[in-house]
């Protein structure tokens, strides 16, 4: 079945989140909720769309997104379902609604429209008590997670009688058009991500209460150190709201089989119970565990577990540098770390490994699910064999708990693999399977588990990713672009004429790239070696056109941040297949820099060749210095469609997963007949341009928006993009564009306060305002 | 710091002495240095001594009892302000004095 | 024979001429400080040390200090005969307190000016020198961490020199290494605490110069986290002060011995016994070594100026001596035909060796002055970032102060011996002791080694390099002013290259040192030479502009500005292409250093 439109009851966070995403994902969506005001009868819903269009962070990738969802009632345009090829229902979790609800449903749907319910307590076969046999084979769980947008999670749960094509279907436009991935969970309380989520937090919470750990510390030992958030456990819960928390505790307790290790551990402690009544229910109440005290001057205190008062908020404990990388180290480490770290983790990763065989099959779905669903680094399993699997069944035994039976069936073995070059896990048959991925799923990490790389430089890769494709990889810390990476790129090009077809620029970190080696450019400036960076700019002007200009297909796949140089390598690209959520931007003005790695001739050209603006020297000029005088950094794929940093004719993957391959087709789609483009001339408007940009900076500043150095900034920016002294009769020619970018930008390295603001950014992580 | 060259010449007198004499002393300048001058008024000089990576820059004014002036003696040369100044106003009289 | 006439000229021109534009600018604080002011102070110094310091230098080591048992039980320790007199003096005068600021009863003297006075006091008599030295140090760290009752009790008369200090660190087992002493402080319940530990190398533990030693002392807390995490800084005096104020009970503190010492002999090197000696903590619990770290930064620049101070001692006793001892004839001709022989100074060797030393002391006096300017402006700078980037140029100098001007005192020292010949080897010419007292200088207060690990593994990579922009952007703006052609043009090409060689050094260093800490370990001493000499070099480089301004607009003083440009071109020559010598050394990495297995050896 195809989805071509998609109904969304229930416009609450989730239901409206929900059909945001549906909408970004360019399918028209429509928005139901109940009457509440005679008078303006859709006013719910409309609500529900006007708050998203405000919502932070943002639920819409673009202004177009937006339009298309259709907002409306359930009594009055229940029977547009009919127009729809899958319904999402997302209202109160109440049985009796939901039934109501599936009833009328059942009558105005087309035949073979799926219906599913977000719901998180409800199991499914209560759900479709009392519908016909036609909707309980369309009847599935979608769980989605908070926010829709951005959490990649989907829990999907068929029913006995549900179709599998149709659940195939589903689960298959999730995949592709939502971006998420999806796990196959059983109808079980909490599923899977709630099922050890709610568990993990309340033995957290019970553990630190019994041992006397504080917030901090609990939040400290139990964050980052085992590749949680580092919100770890009570930061975490006043963001999701503490009044949560006896909900989830008095529906587990509910639901789950007797004799699950839930129950010994379910109880509700009277200080959170007294602090949802004071209104502390967290970041969305007047402050949680946490809070900021206005009247001491914002500062941010932490609650004491053992007295219910707030203090200033403590330096956690220190945690040995060994124990913060090595988790067999934190749960030994002497006093409350270790004692704490192993008072979560035993239980957690316990219960999480019980869950095999009757939550779940698969290792795999329960580690996705945690990895997805609350972010973790490491699912369970992974953390069972950071710890050794050996040594945790060990200690299990040791202290009297008894051992999964999964971990018995692993025997010491690790739960994963790399055999032959392929990734395996664990099955419950004892055996080793190998990880198979979607149909479609291309990931680097597989790659580079069975293969070696074609070229390695120490901020670099280069890894044939078949079909004669070449993947450039950054690998420096922050994917950082420095003289390194450059020198892959200059072996790439002889290689992939040589011997491939296409070059891809991709990587799997958590950002595409944050731009150049800042740290190494300012250590060459404090030491006054401006030979050298002389050298990281102009190093990068010659790999980057060298990349453009190149004889084979450049694809740039960026995802996450894109900036600065980041940015520029998309720019230079032929072209651009990015996540939907990429960030990508010129930021450089923010550290008293302008782009050096050619961003400004090929912002330049980007909007003189768009066709929706009108002609004129000074158009394309006057654009692209407001976008980088400003550092504008697009809020996703779609914005930075619509801001310029991509052509109209660049593609978007909604799936994390796919971007790579998406990007290698779409290389390859462009080898036929391929040819480089050609370098650009340009005509700027020399003084009289720059006359007119230094106005619009002059009333920036009278605004109080630029300060006195960004107007010294956005005047060498402004020398550059009119050309410098070139008038509107000469050729600029991308070469002389290229030595007016470098010579700026090495009048501003020079310059001490561009020396503080970079300095400052790097030892902050924010922007300088001097 | 402020220098001032009486005289008794008379502005225009003084001016023209100062032109004839202005080439000449570009050529003594110590130490192998160069001298570059410019009239910004009718009565108004700025020049510029360059000496071993330093610039000293001078403004005088022509009145019409005396030449005042300004040299801007970089810190680097703090502790010869003295110096420098005495070669300016023995200069500045060398070339008054020289019909 | 020890010679010694202060080189007033030469610090005149430190303090007054060579560093007007390194930024740092004018002082409010210090409008009083006129030249002429500084001079007079100048002048003032130098009699004292030549007339009542220096006469005591010989002696002084000849005899050596008095450790002695009494019928009672007591010892005392009885420092050379003089030295009670020269201290009097010393103090009354009011030299021993010149920098401490007035509010604590100080002269409130710049410290650009204090250095110069301290070299002058080492250069006279380094032995001497510690005494004031080290109750300056514990000054320096009560002013910045003891509570107010401290301050108001012991303060006040030991910045008079009514009353002296000691840092009681250095435990047997442990010098470089404090995390691992063991002297123990127990809390009595009323503020104080009961101290008890043995001491090794404390400098005038026990002295007969004043009526009462205030002991700071490292120690451990009874609940102290293990290592330096866990060390405490207390006030332990000989005599606990009475409700006047004045020395009242002998407290629980003994020096058990003196050590016998290759050098500073009359500078006593005690063994302190603590048996329950009441003491008070200073600071806060567990952060000793901060307090500890403040005063140790302050005496690491003094420690330098130690090696400075002999540096020019042994220098003019060596000048003496080549002037005065007449063997062979000069190489080009008898110089004095009437004489026997001719002095030795003719002969280039000789030469060679006078103008090495001459051009180190001038050199470091020209570091020490810039230094010392931008100690004050950490004080008393006009805005933050001025402040601010004092303090990052103090604290990158400070190791090389230390490390290199100790290295050169003791090679200028040596090389003033080799200048007497057989003579030098004798005792009575005074100057083999310049060599015995240098040699301490490169070990305590962090040994030479260590400066240059905290200047290689500390400071350099500190904010991706932030300290090296105050020492690298003025003398790279200098080179790119000043190149061309012109008179300068050699000497600036020189400095261009020397620098080039640092510039380089330094990246490797940090490049290689990130992934290989044992790396920059290995590269470290040669860098801290390697910044040493760039450090002179461009101060000589700017001594020679000046010079040559000076020259050129007709100064009076034509033979020291030409000396100096001499002097200057000799180092330019001879001593600056080590650092060609220096990168290549660092440039071959830690492989060949480190290679050889333990039991090779």
């Amino acid at each position: 079945m195809t989805i071509s439109k998609v109904c969304v009851i229930g416009a609450g966070t989730m239901g409206a989140g929900i059909a945001a995403q549906v909408a970004n994902a360019g399918v028209p969506v429509l928005l139901l909720d109940i009457v509440r005001d005679e008078a303006d009868r859709s006013s719910v819903a409309k609500g529900a769309l006007e708050r998203l269009k405000k919502a932070e962070p943002a639920a819409f990738m673009s202004k177009a997104a937006a339009r298309l969802v259709e907002t409306g009632n359930i009594e009055d345009d229940l029977a547009k379902v009919a127009e729809c090829d899958w319904v999402i229902e997302a209202i109160i979790e109440r049985i009796d609604l939901k039934h109501a609800l599936y009833a009328k449903l059942e009558a105005v749907r087309k035949p073979g429209t799926a219906v599913s319910s977000n719901t998180s307590t409800i199991p499914l076969e209560k759900l479709i008590e009392g519908r016909s046999e036609a909707f309980r084979r369309d009847f599935l769980i979608t769980h989605f997670f908070n926010p829709p947008r951005y959490m990649r999670l989907l829990e999907v749960v068929a029913g006995k009688d549900s179709d599998p094509a149709l659940v195939a279907s589903v689960s298959d436009f999730a995949d592709r058009a939502l971006g998420k991935s999806v796990v196959v969970a059983k109808d079980t309380p909490g599923f899977l991500a709630n099922r050890v989520g709610t568990f993990w937090l309340q033995v957290a919470f019970n553990a630190a209460f019994d041992l006397g750990v504080s917030v901090e510390d609990a939040d400290a030992i139990g964050g980052k150190p085992m590749g949680i958030p580092k919100t770890g456990i009570f930061g975490l819960v006043d963001l999701v709201g503490i009044d949560l928390m006896p909900h989830l505790k008095v529906s587990m307790s509910a639901t789950l089989p007797a004799g699950d290790p839930y129950h010994a551990i379910a109880k509700d402690h009277p200080l959170i119970l007294k602090m949802i009544e004071d209104g502390y229910t967290g970041r969305k109440g007047k402050g949680g565990f946490y809070r900021i005290n206005k009247e001491a001057g914002k500062v941010k205190e932490a609650i004491n577990l053992q007295t219910g008062d707030y203090a200033k908020a403590k330096k956690p404990v220190s945690i040995p540098s060994v124990a913060q990388k090595d988790l067999r180290a934190l749960v030994l480490a002497k006093g409350i770390v270790g004692a704490y770290a192993w008072a979560v983790l035993g239980p957690t990763l316990s219960y999480a490994a019980g869950l095999i065989g009757e939550a779940s099959d698969d290792i795999l779905a329960i580690d996705t699910a945690m990895k997805l669903g609350y972010n973790w680094k490491y699912g369970p399993f992974e953390l069972i064999d950071r710890l050794g699997s050996a040594e945790f069944a060990a200690r299990l035994e040791a202290e009297g708990n008894a051992v999964p039976e999964i971990v018995k069936l692993a025997a010491g073995r690790p739960f994963y693999r790399v055999e032959g070059g392929v990734r395996e896990y664990l099955g419950t048959d004892g055996a080793y399977h190998p990880v198979v991925r979607p149909e479609g799923v291309l990931l680097l990490e597989d790659i580079k588990a069975a293969s070696k790389p074609l070229v390695k430089t120490a901020s670099a890769a280069l890894w044939d990713i078949g079909d004669g494709v070449v993947c450039l990889e950054f690998t420096g810390k922050m994917n950082a672009l420095d003289g390194e990476v450059m020198k892959a790129i200059e072996k790439a090009i002889p290689l992939v004429q040589e011997s491939y077809k296409a070059l891809v620029v991709y990587n799997e970190g958590s950002n595409f790239s944050a731009g150049a080696n800042l740290g190494l450019a300012l250590f060459a400036m404090n030491i006054a070696a401006w030979g050298e960076v002389e050298k990281l700019v102009t190093g990068g002007q010659k790999a980057y056109k060298a990349l453009k200009y190149a004889p084979f297909p450049v694809v740039a796949a960026p995802f996450g941040m894109a900036l600065g140089g980041g940015c520029e390598i998309c720019l230079n690209a032929d072209a651009v297949q990015a996540h939907a959520e990429t960030y990508i931007g010129l930021v450089e003005c923010g550290v008293g820099l302008i782009p050096g790695w050619g961003g400004c001739g090929e912002m330049i050209e980007r909007f003189r060749d768009d066709p929706k603006l009108p002609k004129g020297p000074m158009v394309a000029v006057s654009k692209a210095f407001e976008t980088i005088s400003t550092a504008t950094v697009a809020k996703s794929a779609a914005n930075a469609k619509e801001i310029g940093y991509f052509r109209p004719t660049d593609g978007i993957t909604m799936n994390r997963d796919r971007l790579l391959a998406d990007a290698k087709t779409r290389a390859l789609a462009l080898v036929e007949g391929y040819t480089p483009p050609t370098p650009p001339t340009f005509r700027l408007p020399g003084a009289g341009g720059r006359a007119a940009l230094d106005l619009a900076v002059r009333s920036f500043a009278a605004q109080g928006k630029a300060t006195p150095y960004d107007q010294v900034v956005a005047g060498k920016l402004a020398w550059v993009l009119t050309g410098g002294e070139a008038d509107l009769v000469d050729t600029v020619t991308e070469e002389q564009m290229l030595a007016l970018e470098a010579g700026q930008f090495m009048t501003l390295v020079r310059d001490e306060r561009t020396v503080a603001r970079v300095e400052h950014m790097l030892t902050t992580g924010k922007p300088l305002r001097n | 710091m402020e220098i001032s060259i009486p005289h008794s010449l008379g502005r225009d007198e003084a001016k023209r002495r100062i032109e004839v004499g202005l080439p000449k002393l570009a050529a003594h300048i110590p130490g192998g240095g160069t001298m570059s001058s410019a009239w910004t008024g009718d009565y108004a000089l700025e020049m510029v001594i360059k000496a071993l990576g330093q610039t000293i820059p001078v403004a005088l004014a022509i009145e019409d009892a005396a030449l005042t002036g300004e040299v801007k003696v970089p810190a680097f040369l703090k502790m010869m302000a003295g110096q420098i100044g005495d070669f300016v106003k023995v200069s500045a009289g060398k070339m008054l004095d020289k019909e | 024979m020890q010679t010694y006439k202060a080189p007033l000229r030469d610090m005149r021109f430190v303090l007054n001429e060579l560093h007007n534009d390194d930024g740092f600018g004018d002082l409010p604080a210090h409008e009083e400080f006129t030249p002429d002011l500084v001079d007079a102070v100048l002048e003032e110094a130098a009699k004292i040390c030549e007339d009542v310091l220096l006469p005591l230098n010989r002696s002084g080591d000849e005899e050596g200090c008095h450790w002695e048992r009494h019928a009672d039980g007591t010892t005392t320790v009885r420092t050379p005969e003089g030295f009670k007199d020269a201290y009097d003096q010393f103090v009354q005068n009011g030299w021993n307190a010149l920098v401490t600021p007035p509010e604590f009863g100080g002269q409130g003297l710049p410290e650009s000016l204090g250095k110069m006075v301290e070299e002058m006091i080492c250069a006279a008599n380094v032995s001497f020198s510690l005494y004031p030295g080290l109750t300056n140090g514990a000054i320096c760290a009560l002013t910045a961490y003891a509570s107010d009752e401290l301050k108001a009790a012991y303060l006040h008369k030991m910045v008079s020199g009514q009353w002296s200090g000691t840092m009681c660190l250095t435990e047997a087992h442990c010098g470089t290494d404090l995390g691992l002493l063991r002297t123990k402080a127990d809390p009595v319940g009323d503020g104080s605490y009961k101290i008890n530990g043995a001491k090794i190398f404390i400098s005038a533990g026990e002295q007969d110069l004043t009526e009462n030693i205030i002991h700071l002392v490292l120690a451990r807390l009874p609940d102290a986290p293990a290592g330096v995490k866990g060390i405490s800084l207390f006030l332990v005096p000989k005599f606990v002060p009475d409700d006047a104020g004045d020395p009242g009970a002998r407290n629980g503190v003994t020096c058990t011995a003196i050590e016998h010492k290759m050098g500073i002999k009359a500078s006593a090197t005690c063994q302190m016994q603590f048996e329950d000696s009441i003491g008070w903590l200073v600071g806060q619990p567990h952060k000793g070594m901060e307090a500890m770290f403040t005063m140790m930064n302050a005496e690491r620049v003094g420690v330098g100026i130690q090696g400075l101070g002999i540096g020019e001692a042994a220098y003019q006793s060596a000048v003496w001596y080549a002037k005065d001892r007449l063997q062979s004839r000069s190489l080009s001709g008898a110089k004095y035909p009437e004489k026997p022989a001719d002095p030795i100074i003719v002969h280039p060797d000789v030469r060679r060796m006078l103008m090495t030393m001459r051009a180190y002391n001038e050199g470091c006096r020209a570091i020490s002055g810039w230094v010392g300017r931008a100690l004050d402006a950490e004080k008393h700078g006009a805005d933050a970032q001025t402040r601010a980037r004092a303090k990052d140029f103090v604290a990158l100098m400070t190791p090389v102060v230390k490390a290199m001007f100790t290295d050169l005192g003791l090679e200028s020292a040596s090389l003033s011996v080799q200048t007497y010949g057989g003579h030098g080897f004798i005792r009575e010419s005074g100057v083999e002791q310049y060599m015995r007292d240098a040699r301490i200088a490169m070990i305590y207060e962090g040994t030479n080694g260590i400066q240059a690990l905290d200047l290689v593994g500390r400071k350099l990579p500190t904010d991706m390099g932030r300290l090296l922009r105050s020492f690298f952007h003025p003398v790279s703006a200098f080179i790119e002013e000043s190149k061309g052609e012109g008179p300068m043009q050699k000497m600036i090409e020189g400095l261009e290259r020397a620098f080039g060689a640092l510039q380089l050094s330094t990246a490797t260093i940090a490049e290689r040192g990130m992934k290989d800490p044992e790396e920059a370990g290995a590269a470290a001493t040669d860098y801290l030479r390697l910044l040493g000499l760039v450090a002179m070099a461009y101060c000589f480089a700017k001594s020679v502009k000046i010079a040559g301004f000076q020259l050129a607009f007709g100064t009076q003083e034509k033979e020291f500005y030409q000396a100096k440009i001499n002097t200057a071109t000799f180092f330019y020559d001879r001593i600056l292409p080590q650092s060609a010598a220096l990168f290549l050394a660092i440039k071959s990495g830690k492989g060949s250093t480190m290679a050889m297995p333990e039991d090779a050896f």
